[in-house]
């Protein structure tokens, strides 16, 4: 579903990305770790064809982010670390606006998201008076229009109080088991990305040091000590 | 093209829906209302009664609404408009990018071009709302304080000295209006072309207006009358032109022709730019 092909980026003289190669299968729910500067938003951002990979390609749904953007995110739902909106608008109103640059969403389909993320009674408010967890649900909201099959979750619970910690993880929960969609979580909270993943890639440096059903592949009690352990080795290597 | 129509009213309502945008307008009005209440003091209606009377013509018809009218548009349009324009059009891009909306509508499978046509598009029309607005305003303004009368044009600068009666003098004006939108687009548009690159919105709006300034002190300086026809506020006064008696339509069509070619250039630069930059948080 996802599959990204020895990606390559160069900032000034930094490698945020070097060799990148990854394939995440449909319906998985998928980690992506990695301490700050690690490469994580920018091959997030070569996935949505933000950023340009100076080599390499990334492939959604068999099509090349590249070379057929529109096939390639016509089923990609994205939030980012810090979720923007014109705050003058309402929720409901930045919806129309993002979602215009899909297809046309039925009045029936943005019912059921703006529902489903709990912001029923505040849609029309203007977003400059939600509040933060307002503004990350509002976030999912338009990342679920017109409905994805893959969703990627930039620190889906950066900023949020425990409360809205655990509601979003529920919230990511129910929609993997409810729509089977493949999601890839960005997050540095790693006793979240613990309780919903088990497959997980860590990035240092711009390179990938793991992937896979971390658990499997190591005896770490947890997801924090298997990181630490990962990160510490590849440092020590270098 | 029916996404695309969607689209386009979205960004309409996206761009009038903020109230920063409103800001050329009124600023228009106070401009306006100023220019006219310094108008009343004795000492400008004494000037101005001394012009026109050494040239034959008589106060009261011609110290009329018309004449007034021009004379705001005049002093306002080129650097009120290009002031308002450069900061909404500098914004266009620029400022979503900064805001991070924009890696939301790019994370939509759209293409680049196509989100820049759209904003371009939107660019337009606010610059020919707002010169819409300042000729309809001017005009409303002055026939309020002097009634309609004659129309009295001096424009040193451009060359232009014209004389008219009530209904002549409403022709030029709406040739004016009409000609007064592709006249400034081009403003609109070197402010556009620099938002597309990454730099802060005011970078891009202190760019446009340096360039602008910088093309008006040339015009300015005598030794440069013959690169005239290249600098930018030479042929963006080209309004002016229809209120001479004698409108040079060619003339203003060669103008129009090379705001054109200027503003098909400044669209391609900031395309290119948008097409292969890097969006990050």
């Amino acid at each position: 579903m996802i599959q990204l092909d020895n990606l390559n980026k160069r900032f000034g003289n930094r490698m945020a990305v070097e060799n990148l190669s990854l394939e995440i299968k449909a319906g998985t729910l998928y980690g992506l770790l990695g301490h700050n500067g690690a490469g994580k938003s920018t091959t997030i951002g070569m996935m949505l064809g933000q950023v340009m990979p100076d080599s390499g390609r990334v492939l959604l749904a068999g099509h090349d982010v590249q070379k057929n953007r529109a096939d390639a995110l016509a089923n990609v739902g994205a939030i980012f670390e810090t979720p923007s909106f014109y705050s003058y608008l309402s929720g409901r109103r930045n919806l129309e606006i993002f979602c215009s640059y899909s297809r046309e969403v039925s009045a029936r389909e943005m019912t059921e998201a703006i529902d489903l993320v709990g912001l029923g009674k505040r849609i029309d408010d203007p977003v400059r008076v939600y509040s933060h967890g307002m503004r990350q649900r509002l976030a999912l909201a338009q990342a679920l229009l017109p409905r994805p099959k893959i969703l990627i979750l930039d620190e889906p619970s950066e900023g949020l109080d425990p409360e809205g910690i655990y509601e979003m993880r529920e919230l990511i929960r129910n929609l993997h088991q409810r729509y089977q969609l493949t999601i890839l979580i960005c997050s540095h909270l790693l006793a979240e990305v613990e309780q919903i993943c088990r497959e997980v890639a860590v990035m240092r440096q711009g390179k990938l040091l793991f992937h896979g059903d971390w658990k499997a592949a190591s005896g770490a009690p947890s997801l924090e000590s298997f990181y630490l352990q990962t990160v510490r080795a590849d440092r020590e290597k270098r | 093209m029916k996404l695309f129509r969607h689209q386009f009213a979205l960004e309409l309502l996206k761009l009038f829906a903020r109230k920063r945008s409103y800001i050329g307008f009124g600023a228009f009005l106070v401009a306006e209302i100023f220019i006219l209440l310094l108008l009343r003091l004795k000492p400008a209606e004494e000037a101005f009664a001394k012009l026109l009377e050494q040239n034959g013509f008589g106060f009261d018809y011609y110290f009329s609404g018309l004449t007034l009218a021009f004379l705001i548009m005049a002093n306002t349009v080129f650097f009120l408009g290009s002031l308002y324009l450069s900061l909404v059009a500098g914004d266009m891009i620029a400022k979503e990018a900064e805001d991070g909306t924009l890696r939301m509508v790019l994370s939509r499978p759209v293409s680049r071009l196509r989100v820049l046509t759209i904003k371009y598009l939107a660019c337009l029309v606010y610059t020919a709302s707002l010169m819409f607005f300042i000729v309809v305003t001017s005009l409303i303004a002055g026939v309020s304080y002097r009634g309609l009368g004659g129309l009295f044009v001096y424009a040193p600068l451009e060359g232009v000295f014209g004389i008219y009666d009530t209904g002549p003098g409403l022709l030029r004006f709406t040739y004016a209006a009409l000609l007064l939108p592709f006249a400034t687009s081009t403003i609109s548009t070197l402010a556009f072309m620099f938002s597309c690159f990454n730099m802060k919105p005011a970078t891009a709006t202190i760019l446009t207006l340096s360039l602008f300034f910088i093309d008006f002190v040339l015009r300015l300086i005598p030794y440069f009358k013959s690169i005239e026809g290249y600098l930018l506020t030479y042929h963006m006064s080209t309004w002016t032109g229809v209120f001479q008696f004698h409108i040079p339509w060619l003339k203003i069509l060669e103008s129009l022709v090379y705001l054109g070619a200027f503003n098909i250039t400044f669209v391609i630069i900031g395309a290119v730019a948008f097409c292969q930059r890097d969006f990050k948080s």
